[in-house]
């Protein structure tokens, strides 16, 4: 039992403790750094911090959505550790590891461990990690633990021992390797104190090492599943998955069909073998876990029943976050053969233990209390900092609920100096990652995490701790040979290039969706204002109403225009209104915010607050200033049209922003024409409403000019028709849209693949020879004196077309509902 | 008794679903209570069924529906055979502190039906109703089934009041409900006594309507019942006995198991998830007809 107060523990720094070539090493370092005057340290720390801002390692706080990333500080003094240490960490952290595995075996089989009783079976029964739905599954290679991590410590005398088990979800790596890249660009001539194992192959290895595990397949095809951008370890998740090369992908874009994981791109559905996955387990199947949670993939558990896929790490590991089963390894260690363990778990206390309970609540401030399996770094509470009455407060829960907690004296947490702070000592952490399976192996990388201010112990990144590089020492004789494929083989000549995922696809084509939307709406009311201060809109307010009902999209008139105007600029509750599309738009993008120019993103984003902050200034009760809103607006979209054809490629995902203007825009125009040539019942409109409209519609769809330049004589309805339904040159006319999407069409679907499938090139080759070649004249005369003009029923008939153009291509790439492209 | 079940569930999409996938339990269990000698699950629309054992024993389908849809057919067919089974609680003559003390052996094993689950708290009512019902000191078969009867006399059933989602806390509040409700109230009330008890998911044969004024029979009830649900406790003895406070019996060769649980979340007859706006469920008919 700990009996010193933890402020009164010798600080030990591990420059002092180090021997051999790490203490050489240390000796140079602090040599270089001590030569550096003051501006020389100034600088070496703004630049570590400007290159983790570019790199973009950064860390969104919990609770804090607003504050957006935070940096991690970064320090340039290393830790280094020598080949001996480095040997023994690392047999201790696979010993570790192969424990680990055997338990989840045992446990997710006959449980012989709870048999005999050789850890309370509470501790499995009662852990919301323990997967009662993981019982009896194969594993491939008997391999629960793909991947795990180690946080160490040294204890008052020295020793190392593992303060925290990382064997359901390791983090962490990534900032390990950019503590390397950076130090290397901030001070290369500190890599020259010693010869260390480089790391930058990592995300290569972790990708062979995951697809050793597929099962029966010659080029596995492996993802990386994350929780979507808005959690903490976003920034890691697609930073690995970019490093590794394969997708970065999210439930929504894997689909389960016969037991069988695909994932949706928009050249088909790929099938997965692997899915290297950064999702609780509670989170992964929807239908056999949460159900509340859309973050999974439904149906994935009947792929692993059969095998078809595998995840790493295995479902069940979750089980691995109990702090109480960690302190019991020993134990466990023992009884499955494997000795006593080389590095022993910290002195951690289990409090649903009675005898354990008393003795810690006896000196509570000895102990740090932490929730026995939840990894929050929030639910951490220190007796010591509390006051009399919250103290009393806690311990009165600590009895009620024991077993919710466990205790562990403070350690050490031994002191590396601060390249920042002059050298000063700053507690650190040591973290290492392990491959598990038949042969594990540690891969001579490791996480030092340390406090950025004096006498502080917290190193969590989530609350502010920073990182700094690790070296290990080569040691030449020792380098084991990386067990990999032979080098001189050549691979199978691998897998095509994955196509645009689809969910991706789907944004982009959403967004353009949307912003066209937003656009047309906001022109077809600018116009409509116009209208009004013309003295025929004032004489004849019913002139306007064809044109509110295309706008309002519904039938009937429009009973009060300002409330209307109100509701289609800036009521959230209609689906059309320019905010509500603004608002979609944005969500869309940020969806897909790892496809999309960052200034491609900032004008999409100004755009939706130029909408919030002018509902906010009291623009919708405020009619005078509406229309500088709406010009505010159009200028703004402009900007985005802009901003997306200079900065996006002209790939697929440019191809769907653009198929989803068009389809928007093509619908549009056909309605509105539909509402301003001719009446509800199909009959042509009077003339004298007609007029006035179809300046107006002109106007909406930008081609007063290119009226004139044909035509030079007042607009009629016949020339107006085949004008915006015809004209292939004005790009907001229906064939000219029909032509932009057939172009896109043809750049991503070029695949024969497709062939057999109902296609939306062949619907859309077929919908704009229609309209091309359709006989205005005679759609323009009625067949005889009581019928209307075919005109009526042929634009009908052209809008449920072009909807179903719009079904078509998110059934082909978005959705995949056409059974035979599934190869 | 040899029964023939048919169990078929209409839902509705008022818009189109897709994606859909689900998982099933609606293949009675076989023990050694009741032998399932025939079992069907037809889909419409047309899809692969797969299934598995799941922790609890049960027997599950799943099926995924990846295009588009706008109406789902769920229909499972089976013939099942009861048979009639010794009553294990009258022959225990000893008190539910000594029934206690004879689980000891069996901690591990019946862990999970003695600690709260998802629908069923262990609430402060619940231990107000184990203290006067089931104090240590009571014996143990007669106060189970005075708790049984207790139930079924204060309870109310009625349809509607409840519904799949409502927990012990909530049933507490209104006393009203279905038999879903009874049962995980009843499974509270032992497990904080400290007697293993695990809901049951199943069928009831219930008794037909009086012949019509003409004399003629007018058959199986049809639509009138879906499923149903009791409870088992575990007696010292070995066995889980099945209490059925919405009817105030035991369970007997009339109740028709399809799986078992710590509470209902373990063995709904459906449960899935799609991508559209909500499903509603069209029709739902049990017919279950005793073949002689």
């Amino acid at each position: 039992m700990p009996d010193v107060r933890p402020d009164l523990l010798p600080r030990l720094d591990e420059t002092t403790l180090a021997g051999g070539g790490a203490a050489e090493a240390y000796l140079k370092i602090r040599r270089r750094i001590a030569d550096l005057d003051e501006d020389g340290l100034d600088t070496l720390t703004d630049r570590g911090r400007g290159i983790m801002h570019e790199l973009g390692v950064t860390f969104a706080l919990y609770d804090d959505e607003d504050a957006g990333d935070w940096i991690v500080p970064f320090d340039a003094f290393p830790r280094v550790i020598d080949p001996e240490t480095w040997s023994q960490l690392s047999q201790g952290v696979i010993q570790r590891l192969g424990v680990w595995n055997e338990f989840f075996r045992d446990i997710y089989d006959s449980q012989e461990s709870l048999k005999a009783s050789v850890i309370p079976f509470e501790l499995v029964y009662d852990d919301p990690g323990y997967q009662r739905n993981a019982m009896g599954l194969a594993v491939p290679e008997d391999t629960f633990v793909h991947v795990a991590a180690f946080d160490l410590a040294r204890d008052a005398r020295g020793r190392w021992v593992v303060i925290e088990d990382y064997v359901g979800n390791v983090t962490g790596v990534t900032y390990g390797l950019q503590a390397r890249a950076v130090l290397s660009q901030t001070a290369p001539e500190l890599l020259e104190a010693a010869s260390i194992a480089p790391v930058q192959t990592y995300p290569t290895e972790l990708l062979e090492h995951l697809r050793g595990f597929a099962r029966g397949v010659q080029e596995p095809r492996v993802v990386l599943l994350s929780p979507g951008a808005y959690n903490s370890a976003h920034y890691e998740h697609s930073w690995l998955a970019r490093q590794m090369g394969i997708p970065l992908v999210r439930g929504g874009d894997l689909i389960v069909l016969n037991s069988r994981c695909y994932l949706k791109t928009i050249g088909g559905l790929e099938p997965i073998d692997v899915i290297y996955r950064r999702l609780d387990d509670a989170y992964i199947d929807p239908v056999a876990f949460r159900q509340d949670s859309s973050l999974g993939v439904p149906g994935l558990m009947t792929c692993v029943r059969k095998g078809t896929v595998t995840i790493a790490n295995a479902i069940g590991t979750g089980l691995g976050d109990n702090r109480a089963i960690a302190a019991l390894l020993p134990r466990l260690s023992r009884f499955y053969g494997r000795g006593s363990l080389l590095l022993p778990t910290i002195e951690r206390r289990i409090c649903r233990d009675p005898d354990q309970l008393e003795l810690v609540e006896s000196q509570p401030e000895s102990w740090m209390f932490q929730h026995v399996n939840e990894r929050s770094n929030r639910l951490v509470w220190h007796p010591k900092d509390m006051a009399p009455r919250e103290r009393a407060t806690f311990l009165q829960e600590l009895r009620a609920n024991p077993d919710r907690y466990v205790a562990e004296p403070y350690l050490p947490l031994t002191t590396l100096p601060s390249a920042s702070a002059g050298l000063e000592p700053r507690h650190a952490g040591l973290r290492l990652f392990v491959f598990g399976g038949r042969k594990p192996r540690v891969f001579p990388l490791a996480l030092t995490r340390f406090a950025t201010e004096r006498d502080s112990r917290t190193i969590s990144s989530g609350l502010g701790g920073g990182i700094r590089d690790t070296w290990i020492i080569r040691d030449p004789e020792a380098e084991a040979p990386v067990p990999r494929g032979p080098a001189n083989r050549f691979s199978a000549p691998f897998q095509r290039r994955l196509r645009l995922g689809s969910r991706t696809a789907d944004g982009l084509y959403w967004m353009g969706r949307y912003k066209a939307r937003a656009e047309q709406a906001t022109r077809t009311l600018h116009v409509l204002r116009r209208l009004q201060f013309e003295a025929a809109g004032r004489d004849h307010p019913e002139l306007g109403t064809p044109l509110w009902s295309a706008l309002t999209r519904s039938k009937g008139s429009a009973s009060n225009e300002a409330a209307s105007m109100k509701s289609v600029l800036f009521d959230a509750n209609n689906a059309d209104s320019v905010i509500s599309c603004a608002r979609w738009l944005r969500d869309n993008a940020r969806g897909t915010r790892e496809s999309i120019p960052p200034e491609v993103w900032t004008v999409i984003h100004r755009l939706h607050l130029l909408c919030t902050e002018a509902v906010e200034a009291g623009v919708p009760e405020d009619p005078a200033r509406l229309q500088e809103f709406e010009q505010q607006f159009l200028d703004t979209v402009d900007m985005l049209t802009g901003t997306a054809t200079k900065n996006m490629l002209h790939d697929d995902a440019w191809h769907f922003w653009s198929l989803g203007q068009n389809v928007e825009r093509a619908l549009t125009t056909a309605l509105l024409t539909r509402r301003v040539l001719l009446r509800p019942d199909g009959e042509l409109a009077d003339e004298k409403v007609a007029d006035r409209n179809l300046d107006a519609l002109l106007r909406i769809l930008s081609c007063q000019y290119a009226y004139r330049s044909l035509y030079q004589a007042r607009p009629t309805a016949p020339n107006v028709a085949a004008l915006v339904l015809q004209d292939p040159a004005l790009p907001r006319s229906v064939l000219g849209c029909l032509e932009e999407i057939r172009s896109s069409l043809a750049f991503v679907g070029g695949s024969d693949r497709h062939a057999a499938a109902a296609s939306p090139a062949r619907s859309v080759a077929k919908l704009s020879g229609t309209v091309e070649f359709a006989d205005l004249p005679a759609l323009f005369t009625p067949p005889s004196t009581d019928t209307p003009p075919p005109l009526a029923a042929w634009l009908d008939t052209l809008a449920a077309h072009l909807g179903s153009l719009s079904t078509e291509i998110s059934d082909h790439y978005l959705h995949h509902q056409a059974f035979n492209i599934l190869r | 008794m040899r029964f023939h079940i048919e169990h078929t569930t209409e839902y509705v999409y008022p818009e189109p679903a897709l994606e859909s996938f689900s998982e099933l339990r609606l293949r009675p269990r076989d023990s050694l209570r009741q032998k399932v000698s025939r079992h069907q699950t037809l889909i419409e629309p047309g899809v692969l069924v797969e299934s598995h054992i799941d922790y609890f024993g049960n027997y599950v389908e799943t099926i995924s529906i990846p295009h588009r849809h706008q109406r789902l057919v769920v229909s499972s067919a089976c013939d099942v055979e009861t048979k009639p089974f010794n009553d294990a609680l009258s022959a225990l003559d000893l008190t539910i502190a000594e029934a206690r003390q004879m689980y000891q052996d069996r901690r591990r094993e019946l862990h999970d039906f003695l600690r709260p689950s998802k629908f069923i708290q262990h609430v402060d009512p619940v231990y107000e109703m184990a203290a006067e019902f089931l104090p240590s000191e009571a014996p143990f078969s007669a106060s189970l089934l005075a708790l049984n009867s207790h139930l079924f006399r204060t309870l109310k059933y009625r349809p509607g009041a409840t519904d799949s989602g409502t927990d012990v806390e909530q049933f507490l509040a209104s006393r009203e409900g279905v038999c879903q409700d009874f049962a995980h109230l009843m499974i509270a009330v032992c497990r904080v006594a400290g007697i293993p008890a695990r809901y049951v998911s199943g069928y009831i044969e219930t008794d037909p309507p009086p012949p019509a004024a003409d004399g003629s029979a007018t058959g199986t009830l049809i639509g009138a019942i879906a499923t149903h649900a009791w409870l088992e406790v575990f007696t010292p003895t070995g066995f889980w006995v099945g209490l059925d406070p919405t009817n105030d019996m035991l369970d007997g060769e009339r109740h028709v198991q399809i799986g078992i649980g710590r509470d209902y979340a373990d063995v709904p007859p459906m449960k899935g998830i799609f991508k559209g706006s909500r499903a509603q469920i069209l029709n739902v008919q049990v017919r279950m007809t005793r073949e002689e």
